[in-house]
């Protein structure tokens, strides 16, 4: 971070920050707010389901790449267009690995069949893995280039909930990956961030799945919440933030 | 003497190591008409602890195998089956086979998905597809204790460098027991650290750990003779187990019995 001049905590510099699951919820409401702290110059790349077009602003390079993150052909197409970024003149990567699934709801024996498993945890453990991976090659940490990278975490990374061993298993690894990156590399910033119960389409299946209606907060709150952390940029690095703490 | 009672116990990594301490130390507390189903990749290993088990009055299957094939979950639960009698109380499953992955190198150089997907499959997702297979074999009914163990780490709990894999994986199946016991209330489930042990992993941890400081401290607990053979946690893991008095779903390490 030596070397870096920037008003602590109004802007995120000039930025490299890629967004997974930038189409919909959480990721589309951070995509859309982490613009304003943007810097002349910077690139958003938001990787998601459906090509969503965010206006175009001036000064900032917005790229929107359709990516299936759960093979590895969308893993390495959206570090190769990270990659083409690589020689602007960039002072701060900001990763946030927000894609996720739900995953089947159901009773612990229900998960007989390993195909089902593998898939879900090739996209919400491996491709999380293999993307920040990807994205530290492209751009190696170094003075002058602030590195910070969010883990979209949740509660139930921390707390077991029945029938809901798949959302948690990944969640508890993906907190503990990003534990071990952190250690690695005291250079980059790593914040798991849990973002509370939100109104999105996984509430929307979750309400449908289980029958709990939990009490909604909306994206751009949760959100806010997460980009003040990221300008003030004093969390300590590794640690497990919920929504409800701040 | 406390015992196991009259026990189907199916352990997986058994040709070696815990696994194999496991094996061997559960037919010493197990009564007659027990069963075991012992699974690894390597046969030979394998029949040898088969033999040894006979010698001891009791049926040994062997089930010889690459636990993160698709077919695996379901050939175990199917042998388990067949050498299941009613009049066995109690069914253990020891999910013991894990790997460290390569320890060598750093999370920056993990950039392929298949090298993480091939790890979570082996040392995650087996697991919970085994686990569920078995309980599912073996419905809850009065009179049948259910007893799954998962073989943690302090690495489920503690970062370390050059080791993302192993941890994940650990940090994984933690949690995933911990959701069975929440959701099984009548299943014991016990997430056991074993302590540092004397074993092939433990030779990969000194020997290729990536991180210097770290690979350093693993050979000074060899080199001052720190490590613990696996009888000796495995006495401490039947411990707990034949008190059953340890909160479901609880992570309890050897140096904490």
């Amino acid at each position: 971070m030596s070397g870096v001049l920037r008003a602590s905590g109004s802007t995120l510099g000039r930025c490299m920050c890629i967004i997974t699951g930038a189409s919909k919820g959480f990721g589309r409401a951070l995509a859309h707010l982490v613009l304003n702290y943007l810097k002349t110059g910077s690139v958003l790349l938001l990787v998601e389901e459906l090509l969503q077009n965010l206006k175009d602003m001036q000064e900032i390079t917005i790229f929107c790449t359709v990516a299936d993150l759960s093979t590895k052909e969308g893993v390495e197409d959206t570090v190769a267009m990270a990659r083409q970024q690589s020689l602007k003149e960039i002072d701060h990567v900001l990763l946030i690995n927000n894609a996720a699934s739900l995953g089947d709801i159901s009773p612990f024996e229900n998960f007989t069949e390993l195909e089902r498993v593998n898939s879900y945890l090739a996209f919400n453990v491996s491709s999380v893995l293999a993307l920040t991976a990807g994205m530290l090659q492209a751009f190696p940490p170094r003075a002058g280039l602030q590195w910070s990278v969010v883990n979209c975490s949740s509660m139930f990374a921390v707390q077991a909930l029945p029938s809901w061993v798949l959302y948690c298993t990944a969640k508890a690894a993906r907190d503990m990956m990003f534990r071990v990156l952190a250690v690695e590399n005291p250079n980059v910033k790593v914040l798991s961030y849990a973002p509370g119960p939100m109104d999105t389409q996984m509430q929307e299946d979750i309400r449908r799945l289980t029958g709990i209606q939990y009490h909604l907060h909306p994206c751009r709150d949760s959100a806010a919440k997460l980009m003040r952390l990221l300008l003030d940029n004093d969390f300590v690095t590794a640690c497990h933030v919920d929504f409800f703490d701040l | 003497m406390a015992t196991l009672g009259r026990a189907l116990c199916i352990i997986t990594g058994a040709s070696k190591g815990f696994g194999r301490a496991v094996a061997k130390e559960m037919a010493r507390l197990v009564e007659p008409g027990s069963a075991f189903v012992l699974v690894a990749r390597s046969g030979d290993e394998l029949r040898t602890l088969q033999t040894e088990l006979a010698e001891s009055g009791l049926e040994a299957r062997c089930v010889v195998l690459d636990l993160s094939l698709n077919d695996s979950p379901e050939r175990i639960v199917r042998t388990a089956k067949e050498v299941f009698s009613p009049d066995i109380k109690h069914v253990i499953l020891v999910n013991n086979a894990a790997s460290l992955g390569d320890v060598s190198r750093f999370c920056k150089s993990f950039t392929s998905m298949a090298e993480v997907d091939s790890y979570l499959s082996f040392n995650v997702s087996s697991a919970l597809c085994l686990t569920a297979g078995v309980l599912q074999a073996f419905p809850k009914q009065s009179g049948l204790r259910r007893c799954v163990i998962n073989v943690s780490s302090l690495c489920a709990l503690k970062p370390f460098a050059s080791w993302v894999l192993y941890c994940s994986g650990k940090a994984a199946r933690d949690m995933m027991f911990k959701v069975l016991a929440e959701e099984e209330p009548d299943l014991r489930v016990l997430n056991y650290a074993p302590g540092p042990l004397d074993t092939d992993m433990q030779m990969v941890a000194r020997t290729r750990t990536g991180e210097s400081t770290l690979r350093k401290a693993f050979s000074g607990m060899f080199d001052e003779g720190q490590l613990l053979t696996c009888e000796a946690s495995c006495a401490k893991m039947m411990k707990l187990l034949l008190e059953d008095k340890y909160k479901s779903g609880d992570h309890i390490d050897f140096y904490d019995v």
